[in-house]
């Protein structure tokens, strides 16, 4: 960092790193990918909040946003992607964790708290997909609703999540909220208590 | 990532951000053709890659705004069978769009037109 160790960036980073922390085949940067796709979803969600409208004009408000609006295919298309591809890059971070057996104490509870933010992150993929609103995603919502109706206490659960889902329509103001508020800012907080462990244990490779 | 880096990304990124928010939803589509450019007939013209179509009338140039009323497919005239075709539910109107056949019950809606200096001014109609 040189010039930068008074400055916030230096503080980000531990002052001492094991040299084989440094290494690229020590993490493949996954953490580092996960972590620029959620920057990447959080801009470019806060775009599409300006026009997407929940419920019945959630799919006639995203064909709008598509196809009306300048740059608005380019942002939607990145939101999707960029959450494609933060649900495949956690789960590699997930694979290359246990393949370098760094779950193990001292490090544990950051392992508990990325299996936590990838429950968050699927469950975040789920909600999305269900908010485009079209027919499929009235299809998940009816799946989703009833694999949550097993749970013990599952019917309050499911209207808590779902809100009143139709199988024309998954897109609920409920669904909205849990997408956009709750479990994006829980998933954001959570990441970082996970890098300030990872800041503080031994530190690795930035991206 | 450097920090020059990040600052020309986002330099770049203000003018499509502005854009898209500052577009207008609901937008509705507008044209304007030279009289010249479209000699007009009794059997319904296409305007250019529009859903504009356009023919002389009785007295007056009508315009076409070829929308399907049962969901929004894009129709066309079918000049051989006089008729306008729906691709996605088969639905049929006659020449003058009313509902023939299928899904579709309503009309097709007229767009409005205005004649002015030697152009039609086409304006897409609020649904």
């Amino acid at each position: 960092m040189g010039k930068h160790n008074n400055s916030f960036t230096g503080h980000m980073r531990p002052r001492q790193i094991m040299a084989g922390a440094l290494r690229l085949r020590a993490t493949f940067c996954l953490g580092g990918f996960s972590f620029l796709a959620f920057i990447v979803l959080t801009i470019t969600g806060v775009l599409l909040l300006f026009y997407y409208q929940p419920g019945e004009r959630a799919f006639a408000s995203l064909s709008e946003l598509d196809s009306v609006l300048p740059y608005g295919g380019l942002i939607r298309s990145l939101h999707f992607w960029a959450g494609q591809l933060m649900v495949i890059t956690v789960f590699l971070h997930m694979v290359r964790v246990v393949w370098s057996r760094a779950y193990r104490p001292l490090k544990e509870l950051n392992w508990l708290t990325g299996v936590a933010l990838f429950g968050l992150t699927v469950m975040l993929d789920y909600s999305g997909y269900l908010l485009r609103g079209g027919q499929e995603s009235g299809s998940a919502a009816t799946v989703g609703q009833a694999l949550f109706r097993l749970l013990p206490g599952g019917q309050a659960l499911a209207t808590i999540f779902f809100g009143q889902p139709t199988p024309q329509n998954g897109s609920t103001i409920g669904m909205y909220v849990w997408h956009v508020f709750i479990l994006a800012g829980v998933a954001g907080f959570l990441q970082l208590f996970h890098f300030w462990r990872i800041r503080r244990g031994s530190g690795v490779r930035p991206l | 990532m450097g920090r020059k880096a990040l600052l020309v990304l986002g330099v770049c990124s203000i003018y499509p951000v502005s854009r898209y928010l500052r577009g207008k939803e609901n937008q509705l589509a507008m044209a304007q053709i030279a009289r010249s450019e479209m000699p007009l007939q009794i059997k319904w013209q296409r305007h250019g890659q529009t859903r504009f179509w356009l023919r002389q009338g009785n007295d007056r140039v009508e315009a076409m705004w070829a929308s399907c009323t049962h969901l929004g497919c894009e129709v066309s005239y079918d000049s051989e069978q006089d008729q306008w075709v729906c691709p996605c539910h088969g639905s049929l109107y006659n020449r003058d769009g009313q509902p023939v056949l299928g899904p579709a019950l309503g009309p097709l809606v007229r767009a409005e037109v205005k004649e002015k200096d030697g152009f039609y001014l086409l304006q897409q109609p609020p649904v």
